[in-house]
């Protein structure tokens, strides 16, 4: 074999093998993701709200005509839904204050769309009754950009 | 004899067809509850092309509120608001936009209905239209501003 086609075979070998290096041990660059405060309690939990149709734009906003929680305690069981319909839009957080007094009850971090937070902790344990409470769901892009909010109004029931 | 003692008993067999048999009173209540619980979409921003947009609040189909009442969607709040709603400029927080919201031919004001519902009206799905320009911008860049929208049943 001619030293010409020698050369030329050990040539491409090596870029072939070389090739076969980088594509084997190339990562593509990781993506960092702004700073949004995830709830721990958020995940896969509860009923879905009915299911929104926000295709022509829009944040879906869940709401409820009462949530009911025990009295005494500070840690309870709640169903703060993120609609699947805001998947790949919108994380939602939820405050919840007393209508009259504007005292801030509970707030929460971010939860994911199509999944909801089950736990949330009181600032204090409330006595037993019927409040009227507002309940503020704040929306932000995955850009950690705020949206148009929403208040819910909504019968808190302790018992 | 045989003939009053056989008229006897058939007025006997007759007269028991008419006794009237009182059955024990065995209903039943039947209970059923359904939570009220709805979906509400509104507008991500105040976006506009060309000064002016028309944007969508609604309730989804499907949502529940007890039969008794009326969802009602206000514009509560602006975060920018000063006698009148303005958005603000993102490169100079001291300067605003003024814009307008009008519901058909109406115009909004901080504090009006913007949407509501009968229960029947929620289960089918409803929505509500806004319209929105801007004012005359004395300074280029983008101008935003956050609404809230308070919602909520009422008998």
């Amino acid at each position: 074999m001619k030293r010409t086609t020698k050369l030329l075979i050990v040539i491409i070998f090596t870029v072939i093998m070389a090739s076969l290096l980088v594509g084997c041990t190339w990562k593509p660059p990781q993506i960092t993701l702004p700073n949004i405060n995830f709830d721990p309690n958020g995940g896969n939990h509860g009923t879905p709200n009915p299911p929104a149709n926000n295709a022509g734009g829009g944040v879906a906003i869940p709401g409820w005509s009462v949530i009911t929680i025990p009295a005494g305690q500070t840690e309870v069981t709640v169903d703060l839904p993120n609609p699947e319909a805001n998947k790949d839009k919108y994380y939602l957080s939820f405050e919840m204050r007393m209508a009259d007094t504007g005292e801030v009850l509970f707030t929460t971090g971010y939860v994911k769309p199509g999944e909801s937070i089950n736990k949330v902790t009181l600032n204090r344990p409330l006595e037993a009754g019927q409040y009227n409470v507002i309940v503020r769901v704040q929306p932000c892009r995955a850009d950690g950009s705020l949206t148009n909010n929403a208040d819910m109004s909504t019968i808190l029931i302790v018992k | 004899m045989k003939k009053i003692i056989s008229i006897i008993l058939a007025l006997s067999m007759i007269s028991i067809l008419g006794i009237c048999v009182f059955a024990a009173d065995n209903s039943v209540t039947v209970e059923y509850e359904v939570a009220a619980d709805y979906t509400v979409v509104i507008p991500e921003s105040i976006t506009m092309t060309n000064g002016s947009a028309t944007q969508t609040i609604s309730v989804t189909a499907g949502s529940l509120i007890y039969a008794d009442e009326t969802l009602e969607i206000t514009i509560s709040d602006s975060a920018n608001y000063a006698d009148g709603f303005r958005m603000v400029n993102s490169k100079k927080s001291d300067v605003y936009l003024g814009y307008t919201i009008k519901a058909g031919d109406t115009n909004v004001a901080l504090g009006d209905t913007v949407l509501t519902a009968s229960a029947e009206e929620v289960f089918a799905g409803k929505e509500a239209t806004i319209v929105i320009t801007a004012g005359t911008p004395t300074a280029a860049g983008t101008y935003s501003d956050i609404l809230t929208f308070s919602i909520g049943t009422r008998k």
